[in-house]
């Protein structure tokens, strides 16, 4: 016996018909998971829940995967497991019923909640004491500005979720490799000590929880080769022991091999002695890869131990404005007069008396990407201006904002590029502040509707 | 099977970037950013070991890393870990680089030449 699970997005803007390619590839899998909260994608939910409180999940699951595929996915017998519920499981849950209604299928919805830890945080700050994981910041500076936070569920709750027999299973905020583990316990009977096993499993989820990032896209090993039309996504096929094998289905795009392996597994990670999830401690450097068939690479030899006994939680904090607008200048002498704009809209911030607490010019083309670590240079046939800041102040920014469009009557000459959007607008920094909290005090609950 | 492996490596006494002799990927948790690199051989494992260390990925990034730079093993891999703390301009939302998660950072790192060995200190 094997358990096959598939991705089919790798975050909130993978290609909507992911889950389409999928299922008319001859490929066979047990369980479909769907990850879509990346860390900047709870700032962006707040949002859309502050505006309409049925908001709040990654509505791209309802609107392209239960909208479009529900019937098929469960006449097939595939179970579908996600973190589409985001800052609100119960509405996302409520839309895949209402769906399923209409498609006139039985489909069983469970949700996973008890990340959402908001409402205590004073109440846990006062009690245990809450530090910053990253910097030295106390909480005291946050605790104003908080918007939401949510702890790092792990995999138990999504097993027992599919232990009620659900078909779909849709989380809050979990561990990324949760989405995969969750179907292995439940599947295997894994208990909380088999820490080889649970270390497998983590390892799978983490290795096709980026989706075709693991597939062939983003590989830097000899780009030019691969086929990046119709990338296959990852299928992991995990065996009751911990051995594992990645592919992707015939007949698609992309490669797996030991090197775009490689690079996911270290993909996002610290210590790679010590993976932390609240379900195991994982080692990285245990586990072998080897090419066993064409796209197919078996990882072998995982390893864990006992996990830490604390959540990890992620605190969003609202935390003033940024603004970023674009100027392009063509040769000759692009770097240069792309230079001066910049030092006028810095003049300008000046006269003004615009309140910003930094500012940042970067030349597209010249250092946008590597700063300085790039050779410098001074031929560029054209080159973008990005100016961008952030202050504390809405209304100075939106002015800032428009200090871009009359360069091209005011600046330096040969500049363009005012007709692909208008002025640029401020957004409200979402920032995070990351903690931990003691196991004890977060409550993982499941629920199961109709 | 494994990839490269039989493939002649630079000799040391001569300069390599070290995007001939391995691969990478890079990303970001927070203000963290990570920097993944792979070798292609046990040959340049052994020479990034020497060559690619911390020091030298930090003085790359010292534009842009306030914290400190981590190397970890991992020998199973024929890989390395850089992990660079407050090293994104505050990290996602807050960030004002273009790049604010270091998505192409490895790039950075793949583009660093190292000069052959002899020219070097051995100080370990």
């Amino acid at each position: 016996m094997t358990v096959r699970i598939a991705n089919a997005a790798g975050f909130w803007g993978d290609y909507p018909d992911a889950t389409e390619r999928l299922l008319a590839s001859d490929a066979t899998f047990e369980y479909l998971q769907l990850e879509y909260l990346a860390e900047v994608t709870m700032g962006v939910l707040d949002r859309l829940r502050d505006r309409d409180p049925e908001k709040g999940y990654a509505t791209d699951f309802v609107e392209y995967v239960v909208a479009e595929h529900l019937s098929e996915l469960i006449d097939r017998g595939v179970r579908v497991v996600t973190n589409a519920g985001g800052l609100n499981p119960s509405s996302c849950a409520a839309r895949v019923r209402e769906h399923a209604a209409e498609q006139n299928v039985d489909v069983t919805v469970a949700t996973v909640t008890g990340d959402d830890l908001t409402d205590q945080l004073d109440g846990l700050h006062a009690e245990h004491g809450l530090e910053p994981f990253e910097d030295d910041t106390p909480y005291e500076d946050v605790a104003d500005e908080i918007v939401t936070a949510a702890a790092y569920l792990g995999a138990f709750p999504v097993a027992s979720a599919l232990d009620t027999g659900a078909d779909v299973v849709i989380t809050g905020r979990v561990v990324d490799p949760a989405l995969a583990l969750g179907p292995l316990i439940h599947e295997y009977g894994w208990d909380r000590t088999q820490y080889d096993r649970l270390a497998a499993g983590t390892v799978a989820g983490h290795l096709i929880e980026c989706g075709t990032q693991v597939t062939g896209g983003n590989s830097t090993r000899e780009w030019e080769a691969i086929e990046y039309d119709n990338v296959g996504y990852p299928i992991v096929e995990v065996d009751a022991d911990g051995g594992m094998r990645l592919t992707k289905p015939d007949g698609t795009g992309g490669e797996v091999s030991r090197a775009t392996v490689a690079q996911q597994l270290v993909y996002e990670i610290g210590d790679p002695q010590a993976y932390l999830t609240p379900d195991v401690a994982v080692d990285f450097t245990a586990p072998n890869i080897t090419e066993v068939a064409s796209d197919t690479v078996a990882i072998m030899g995982c390893e864990g131990s006992s996990p830490p006994d604390s959540y990890k939680v992620s605190v969003h904090v609202a935390n003033g404005y940024r603004v970023a607008g674009n100027m392009l200048y063509s040769r000759p002498d692009a770097l240069a007069k792309a230079e001066r704009a910049a030092a006028v809209i810095e003049s300008r911030i000046e006269e003004r008396g615009l309140s910003v607490w930094e500012t940042r010019a970067e030349f597209v083309g010249h250092d946008a990407a590597h700063g300085p670590a790039a050779p410098d240079r001074d031929d560029h046939n054209e080159v973008l201006l990005r100016f961008a800041a952030r202050g504390p102040d809405r209304e100075d920014l939106r002015r800032l904002g428009t200090e871009f469009a009359p360069l091209s009557l005011a600046g330096p000459p040969s500049v363009t590029g005012l007709t692909d959007s208008g002025r640029p607008r401020p957004r409200p920094i979402i920032d995070v502040w990351p903690t931990l909290v003691p196991q004890s005090v977060v409550e993982p609950e499941v629920s199961v509707g109709e | 099977m494994s990839n490269g492996g039989s493939e002649a490596a630079p000799s040391p006494e001569q300069a390599v970037r070290v995007g001939e002799i391995a691969y990478g990927r890079s990303g970001d948790k927070a203000n963290t950013f990570n920097v993944g690199i792979i070798a292609e051989s046990e040959a340049a494992y052994r020479r990034l070991d020497r060559q690619l260390t911390a020091d030298r990925v930090a003085a790359l990034f010292d534009a842009f890393v306030d914290g400190s730079v981590t190397r970890y093993r991992l020998p199973n891999l024929l890989g390395f870990n850089f992990v660079a703390s407050e090293a994104l301009d505050g990290g996602g939302q807050f960030s004002l680089r273009y790049d604010s998660q270091g998505k192409t950072y490895a790039a950075a790192v793949l583009q660093l030449e190292l000069p052959p060995e002899s020219s070097e200190g051995r100080d370990e």
